[in-house]
């Protein structure tokens, strides 16, 4: 029992005089300078710069984004939101309206050239309108209340005051997390539904050559169930669609994705050398910025989807109404599809 | 390694007021020991990892490692504030109702070796002996 | 009209989270809201720094500029405050502020994170001064009464300096003009051998 402590005791005794060693005293010999080892750096700009360039270090705070002291990113994001998004955006949207408008007069509304038949041929069944309906609703409410978050505090507060205007702004909100889902569902399915009709093919750059038969009366070059430009439009939606999506799932659960990270990575792999290191923040700010961008783009082209849908075009608007369209209109716009339906309907015997 | 305890900033004495204080016990979550880089390398444990502190009374206490080059090489430090926990069990359960405090944790105390003044009968809690291993 | 301002004096700050524990209790301050926190530097190492944290109550405050609903208001003495009942808890001020001073309730699952909490400066919020709704809301409002912030008050080295702008320029400029570089601790001279 005394040899063990005799023993524990030695061991210290020589490791307090072995630790003595290690501590420098040349701190007596700096002659008036601050001893470099115990500030442990004789310029601080060093320890600024790593915090000024957003690095972390270290709280007693659970929260892992507490332990940056300052991230400026924050200012450059505020600075794109406020400024080219918002912008551009305007722009886009007001100048695809003014098109339009310029369209309208000039071209004015697009006849049924041989005028409406009394035939009716099946376009779009229930799911197809479903699926459709279901997106495109939801795109509307989801497009209005997501510009309420960008613009409303300008166009729509100064109208009807911060009280109102928050009420409004807190149920769009809402709206919008909860209905992202029921665009999803409806983008889903619209893929699944038309994926097969909307594959590009040669017959699209004839009728992009024809510029799709719109600025000339009377021009109707050939297409299937869906022309090149609705192909264009479907296309654009399925991805636009999927990437807002995913953004948006990001903002909705913020700080616990790293796409951005991902795609640049995957972007690397092809020659791209872009950074690949973000912060939970940098993530949620690139994917605010995004996430406006691309639904800014999709609503630029989905009010001309909608102008075309129904104002723009005599006869459009029944393929989702109803879902049965006129005759005329079909053989005229999507000649091809008609007569692959008529052979559906009355196969022609084998000769 | 030399296991040493001390004080710490957020709490005080045995921590059963101070780590009922939901203010000072949101600062100091875990009970922790702090060790060198230099040991934690060598027994492949990082900072934040539970690991096993175990000292030749054959106590062994569980708690989280804090990696700094605060400590020297060779020297362990436990924060003695923590109770509650017992080689690893979670003892909540056994405070009387609404009596447990927010922050439990492994009592530093009960892996101290067995050393005491001979004049006093005070317990030597300032330097010991342990083995840090990861869990 | 003076200008409030805070300055955390890193040379002076021992990261012993008395401000932050000072404010939680005069605001009573929810578990996970952090309004003020301190962060450290090099922890362990030799030229450890630290540094207490809040909203700086900036003058052109990022929060103000990138809000939906426009909830925020800059008072006369320059402290930047915002309304609860206004915010919807977009969290954007979050991601524009450089400090992480924007608190939440709910960690945001679903999108869903509570109204904005963040540090007042001590000077509560639109509500009627000194009235049991602003103290619900947004803690005590010791600037109605002619204090300045607990926080402050309460920094045991005083390296956390609040008030009217100019005045803490100059304190923190006679420290600097004093100690030079280094810790203005009496005694650094005499433990280090250095003269003066």
């Amino acid at each position: 029992m005394l040899r063990k402590y005799l023993g524990v005791l030695a061991i210290l005794a020589t490791l307090f005089i072995g630790a003595t060693g290690t501590v420098t005293p040349a701190m007596a010999q700096t002659n008036g300078e601050v001893p470099g080892t115990a500030l442990g750096i004789k310029s601080d700009t060093d320890l600024w710069r790593f915090v000024r360039t957003g690095n972390a270090g270290s709280t007693q705070m659970k929260d892992e984004l507490s332990a940056v002291m300052i991230q400026s990113e924050g200012d450059n994001w505020r600075a794109f939101r406020n400024g080219p998004l918002s912008v551009y955006g305007a722009y886009g949207l007001a100048g695809i309206i003014g098109l339009l408008v310029i369209f309208y007069v000039v071209r004015g509304r697009i006849r049924i050239d041989a005028g409406p038949s009394e035939d009716r041929i099946m376009r779009f069944g229930t799911i197809d309108r479903f699926a459709h309906w279901l997106m495109a609703g939801s795109f509307v409410v989801l497009g209005i209340t997501g510009l309420n978050l960008l613009y409303g505090r300008y166009v729509l507060l100064p109208v009807i005051g911060k009280d109102a205007f928050a009420t409004i702004t807190t149920f769009g909100k809402y709206a919008h997390n909860y209905l992202a889902f029921a665009f999803m569902l409806g983008l889903g399915l619209s893929f699944v539904l038309w994926v097969r009709h909307n594959i590009p093919n040669k017959l699209d750059l004839k009728w992009l050559a024809m510029g799709g038969g719109i600025f000339v009366k009377g021009a109707h070059p050939p297409a299937r169930k869906f022309n090149a430009g609705q192909k264009i439009i479907f296309w654009a939606v399925m991805i636009g669609g999927l990437s807002v999506s995913m953004s948006g799932i990001a903002l909705m659960f913020p700080f616990q994705t790293h796409m951005f990270a991902e795609t640049f990575a995957l972007l690397n792999s092809i020659g791209f050398s872009l950074p690949t290191d973000f912060t939970p923040l940098q993530e949620q700010q690139m994917n605010q910025l995004w996430h406006g961008v691309v639904s800014l783009g999709l609503m630029t082209m989905i009010v001309a989807h909608i102008y075309i849908g129904s104002v723009g075009m005599e006869g459009a608007l029944d393929a989702m109404n109803s879902g049965m369209v006129d005759r005329n209109w079909a053989k005229e716009h999507h000649n091809l599809w008609v007569e692959e339906e008529d052979q559906k309907a009355n196969p022609k015997p084998a000769e | 390694m030399i296991l040493t305890s001390g004080r710490l900033v957020e709490y005080e004495g045995g921590g059963d007021e101070t780590r009922s204080n939901p203010w000072l016990a949101e600062l100091q979550q875990d009970m922790f020991v702090e060790m060198n880089p230099f040991d934690a390398n060598g027994k492949n444990i990082r900072n934040g990892d539970m690991v096993w502190v175990k000292t030749p009374e054959g106590a062994q206490i569980k708690v989280m490692a804090q990696v700094t080059e605060r400590v020297a090489k060779g020297v362990a430090f436990l924060p003695f504030h923590f109770g509650g926990h017992l080689e690893g069990k979670d003892l909540r359960s056994k405070y009387p109702e609404g009596a447990d405090p927010y922050v439990l944790g492994e009592s530093a105390n009960t892996a101290f070796t067995y050393g005491y003044d001979s004049v006093t009968l005070m317990q030597e809690s300032k330097c010991s002996l342990c083995t840090i291993e990861r869990v | 009209m003076a200008r409030m301002k805070f300055l955390c004096d890193a040379e002076r700050c021992i990261e012993c989270n008395a401000c932050v524990t000072a404010c939680k209790n005069e605001h009573e301050v929810p578990w996970g809201v952090n309004r003020r926190r301190v962060v450290t530097i090099q922890d362990g190492k030799p030229g450890e720094r630290s540094i207490s944290v809040a909203c700086m109550h900036c003058s052109d405050a990022p929060c103000t500029a990138v809000c939906p609903v426009d909830c925020f208001y800059q008072t006369e003495q320059g402290v930047v405050l915002h309304s609860k009942d206004l915010c919807i808890g977009c969290g954007y001020c979050f991601y524009a502020c450089p400090f992480g001073a924007p608190q939440y309730p709910q960690a945001g699952n679903y999108g869903s994170r509570g109204k904005m909490d963040k540090c007042t400066f001590c000077a509560g919020g639109p509500e009627e001064d000194m009235s049991s709704l602003e103290f619900q809301k947004y803690g005590r409002n010791r600037l109605a009464e002619g204090k300045l912030p607990i926080c402050a008050e309460m920094c045991s080295t005083k390296a956390l300096l609040a008030g009217d702008g100019d005045q803490v320029a100059n304190i923190f400029r006679e420290r600097i003009v004093a100690r030079g570089f280094g810790s203005g601790a009496w005694g650094w001279g005499t433990a280090y051998s250095i003269k003066g």
